[in-house]
């Protein structure tokens, strides 16, 4: 069995004065096996936030099913949604959200406290990560003391620190220069190797080439995919790069 | 150019900012209006209805609107600074897009213009409408009566224009020169630039705790009523600092210890709360510390008016304990005991009774008037040093009067030995067992026989001094006693007889009486208690005190009922634009932890919990003070004779609960808005 399986996604949008109706996602499949590493790239308005955000369960399909380990989200009562986010899911986003009251360490525990853990079984839990994301030295500073990179790696942190079955991760370089998006992605491979399962919505080539696998997104439904097998990241960022270009060119799939 | 381009583009800046320009604008309307009632009650034309004490009335009226334009000029730059800020985005815009600074000044200075003329038509408008209302409740107040013709003050109008055109006039330049000194990329930075975390002060945490304890001490330990209106301003003034100490600062640093225990810190309940909270208080200490002093001025305010108004007939007894009361002076106290008074009573008596009166409630008192500095053992009675007052808070009063005329419980007393007193002290404590009179290095003692303590707080005393009424067998044995000690004609006292009585009649017949004794008797009074022309028999009816009393109450607690209005106004406004930037603050705030896991449920009763407490700090700092000044003011209305406890105590208890009413519906309503900013963000994301 998948760790994630998406069958037949659907969501459309009304437009508030019931006018229009948008079609975000037409019939969206896909499955992620436990420990994989997978890109989604599309193009503004291809339906990547939308699939992310029902990922998340911060949305609802209007119709198909997403299941996570076998589970239903549209079986999610209510009031579970976000202690099912918390224990499941970690994310990371392009803008850090991190809270600027906190110190990047309580922005860390932030999701543990809400799961009711002690101080010491918090700060046992994030010493390793801390120590590995290089970020020890700085969890006493406050968001805007630190540079965008190390924002970002707190924000790994903190979707790492709750152990979740996967990490959504929507357009995690965004925000960052070249060279810590290099750094961040290093990392990401680096969790990923040690078991890790990482989804990731991107529309940067440079990032998607650093994954297990590349799914294109076009007009609300999955275009094609791209397996990295053996290949280097340069031959593997051609190919996606090649990819792109047919896409943006209109060409049926290849 | 397009005709009117830059009126119109102040009119389309205060329209689409309404949020913030509206509320804005209603203060300014409402204060325009309460001046312009104000000034309209200076007016002879208002003036002319007044029955009593017309001048007291003016004065008072005059005071009160010196306050609120005082007040106007302090509050609308503050609120206006606030709006300036809210908008300096909206500039910085105008500025990228190619308006100079030129330019902008023309723009809020035709704001300035638009608002100033808006203000003053309604203010004025409704200044006039209201300012019957505000006449009819004068004059029912102090017992005129009431007309309905409708009166307009030219002057008034005039006046209330001038004084506002000034006070905008400032405000513009304020906004015109904080303009000229911006440049457009600080004008488009959001306000949100990397805040840095609020630290707390250790100092001005302790130094707040320290001056707040430091008032309260003052406020519970002191005795005297003369001392209390002299440290009540100093309380009043260390009140205000400790209280912006303590909610800038004080409540940080209580946030940050909270957050150094781990245990409590680290809790689902606590966690956010805390450390928002920190944030929080930072950004609006000094906004909540300015609601707790408006909320704590307007409590003393309405209390003490309050309990002045309804306590002038008290008072006014206790001034004038008979309807008729003769005071003299002697100048020789063997006439208290020889039979002067009885021939003065009669003379009394017999004009009366020519005028067709009886008499009822006599009252009459022979006294001996002293004043005294306690030392240790005795008292100090020469002039010189008690009239001194170095040492205020043991200065006393003694009134030496005849055993007959004391009343204690035990009617054995009344039979004293000539070396024996009985003393019964108010406001003090005389625990000794001789009393010793001291001139000078001489001494008279007597032994004292009976000693209770009666407190009438502070009313038996005209100057509030704690006073002391000694009983002897014979005022006139006691009195030689004093003088033969006082070789050196150090001793100064005053030989006093009283006379009073009711008549029971009206105030106006009262008055017309008290000139008929005037010319019938008084001089004949003069002539047998005293040959020397300083000092006199004066006459004092309760109606002529009447007028004063009443003029003066009634008209303070007009006022005071006016500026609480204008207050509560002023302290809404902060509450409102409080809520309205916290609620741009907290949006995105909100997002990231639903996205991060919290339910919409438990972010919602985190942030009504923190709006609570924010809520509730100055009501409850405001509660705290007002019990604090409460034995410092009941001892400065002791000095008018207002000695109802009771009374002051549900005056004080009912204004404050109306207030904390008053205050939770505006919560309530304010907090509708600040939901609605963050959940509307939220789901534009």
């Amino acid at each position: 069995m998948s760790l994630l399986e998406v069958k037949s996604l659907k969501k459309v949008y009304k437009t508030r004065f019931g006018g229009q109706s948008v079609e975000a996602l037409k019939n969206v499949n896909f499955s992620v096996e436990e420990g994989e590493y997978v890109a989604i790239m599309g193009e503004s308005g291809s339906g990547k936030t939308t699939l992310l955000n029902i990922l998340a369960a911060l949305d609802q399909a209007t119709s198909g099913t997403v299941l996570l380990d076998g589970k239903d989200f549209s079986r999610i009562k209510e009031n579970e949604v976000a202690s099912f986010r918390r224990d499941n899911l970690g994310f990371v986003f392009q803008e850090f959200n991190l809270l600027d009251t906190f110190t990047l360490e309580d922005n860390i525990y932030l999701p543990l406290v809400l799961a009711g853990k002690g101080y010491q079984e918090m700060k046992a839990t994030l010493m390793p990560i801390a120590v590995s994301l290089g970020i020890e030295s700085l969890l006493k500073k406050y968001p805007y003391e630190v540079s965008g990179g190390q924002k970002q790696r707190a924000a790994v942190a903190r979707a790492l620190i709750t152990q979740p079955r996967i990490i959504l991760a929507d357009e995690p370089t965004g925000a960052l220069d070249s060279k810590s998006s290099d750094e961040l992605l290093s990392l990401f491979a680096d969790v990923n190797r040690m078991g890790q399962t990482i989804l990731m919505v991107t529309h940067s080539a440079r990032a998607a080439s650093r994954s297990g696998r590349v799914l294109f997104i076009r007009d609300g439904e999955v275009f094609h995919q791209l397996y990295r097998g053996e290949e280097s990241d340069e031959l593997f960022y051609q190919k996606i790069v090649d990819t792109l270009t047919l896409l943006a060119q209109g060409g049926e799939r290849a | 150019m397009k005709k009117f381009f830059y009126p119109r583009l102040a009119w389309d800046g205060l329209r689409k900012n309404r949020q913030l320009s509206r509320p804005y604008l209603l203060t300014c309307i409402c204060m325009v209006a309460v001046f312009y009632i104000l000034s309209f009650l200076t007016t002879p034309i208002a003036l002319s209805l007044v029955p009593v004490g017309t001048a007291i009335v003016r004065d008072i009226m005059n005071l009160g609107r010196y306050v609120i334009l005082a007040f106007s000029l302090i509050f609308l730059y503050y609120t206006y600074s606030f709006l300036l800020r809210r908008r300096s985005r909206e500039f910085g815009l105008y500025n990228v897009l190619g308006m100079g600074k030129r330019n902008l000044v023309r723009i809020i200075t035709w704001e300035n213009v638009i608002t100033f003329a808006i203000a003053m038509t309604c203010g004025l408008f409704l200044g006039i409408l209201l300012s019957k209302l505000a006449e009819l409740g004068l004059v029912n107040l102090l017992g005129g009566t009431i007309d309905f013709v409708f009166r307009v003050d030219a002057t008034a109008i005039w006046q209330t224009v001038l004084y506002y055109a000034l006070i905008f006039g400032l405000l513009m330049l304020s906004a015109v020169i904080r303009t000229a000194r911006a440049n457009a990329v600080s004008l488009m930075k959001t306000e949100n630039a990397g805040e840095k975390p609020p630290k707390g002060n250790w100092l001005f945490a302790i130094l707040g705790v320290l001056i707040l304890g430091g008032a309260y001490y003052i406020a519970l330990t002191v005795q005297n009523p003369v001392t209390a209106i002299l440290l009540f301003f100093i309380a009043v003034l260390m009140v205000i600092l400790a209280t912006y100490l303590l909610l800038v600062t004080g409540s940080v640093k209580l946030c940050r210890v909270l957050q150094v225990n781990k245990g409590y810190y680290y809790k689902a309940k606590h966690f956010v709360s805390v450390s928002s909270m920190a944030f929080r208080m930072k950004r609006n200490g000094a906004g909540l510390a300015s609601i707790c002093i408006i909320a704590t001025m307007i409590l003393v305010m309405i209390s003490t008016t309050t309990c002045m108004w309804f306590g002038a007939e008290d008072s006014l007894r206790k001034t004038y304990p008979r309807e008729i009361n003769f005071t003299a002076n002697l100048n020789d106290p063997q006439k208290l005991t020889d039979d002067t008074p009885d021939k003065a009573a009669s003379m009394i008596l017999n004009e009366l009774q020519k005028n067709g009166i009886t008499p009822k409630n006599i009252q009459e008192q022979r006294l001996i008037d002293l004043s005294g500095v306690r030392k240790d053992g005795f008292i100090q009675c020469d002039y010189e040093t008690a009239s001194m007052g170095a040492d205020f808070n043991s200065l006393l009063e003694i009134y030496m009067v005849p055993s007959d005329s004391i009343e204690t419980s035990d009617n054995s007393l009344l039979d004293l030995a000539a070396d024996e007193v009985v003393v019964i002290t108010d406001g003090m404590d005389y625990p000794d067992d001789t009393l010793t009179l001291a001139m000078g290095e001489k001494t008279r003692s007597w032994k004292i026989r009976h000693y209770e303590r009666k407190d009438t707080n502070g009313d038996t005393s005209q100057m509030g001094f704690p006073t002391m009424t000694v009983a002897v067998s014979d005022l006139a044995t006691a009195v030689k006693g004093l003088e033969d000690a006082d070789d050196e004609g150090r001793l100064k006292y005053q030989s006093q007889w009283c006379y009073g009585f009711d008549t029971g009649l009206s105030d106006a017949e009262n008055t017309d009486l008290h000139i008929t004794l005037s010319h019938n008797v008084r001089p004949n009074l003069n002539e047998l208690f005293t040959e020397d022309a300083t000092r006199w028999i004066s006459i004092d009816t309760r109606a002529e005190g009447s007028a004063d009393f009443y003029g003066t109450y009634g008209s303070l607690f007009f006022i005071g009922i006016l500026l609480s209005i204008v207050f509560v106004f002023a302290a809404v406004l902060i509450i409102y634009y409080k809520q309205i930037s916290e609620g741009y603050e907290d949006a995105k705030r909100f997002d990231i932890m639903q996205k991060v896991g919290m339910t919409k449920k438990e972010i919602r009763s985190s942030i009504s919990s923190q709006l609570l407490t924010v809520f509730a700090l100055p009501l409850a700092f405001a509660g705290l003070h007002l019990i604090f000044a409460f034995p410092m003011i009941r001892k400065m209305l002791a000095l008018l004779h207002l000695t109802n406890v009771t009374l002051f105590m549900s005056t004080t208890i009912i204004s404050f609960v109306v207030f904390a009413l008053f205050y939770g519906i505006v919560y309530v309503l304010t907090s509708g808005i600040y939901y609605r900013i963050v959940s509307g963000s939220s789901q534009n994301d």
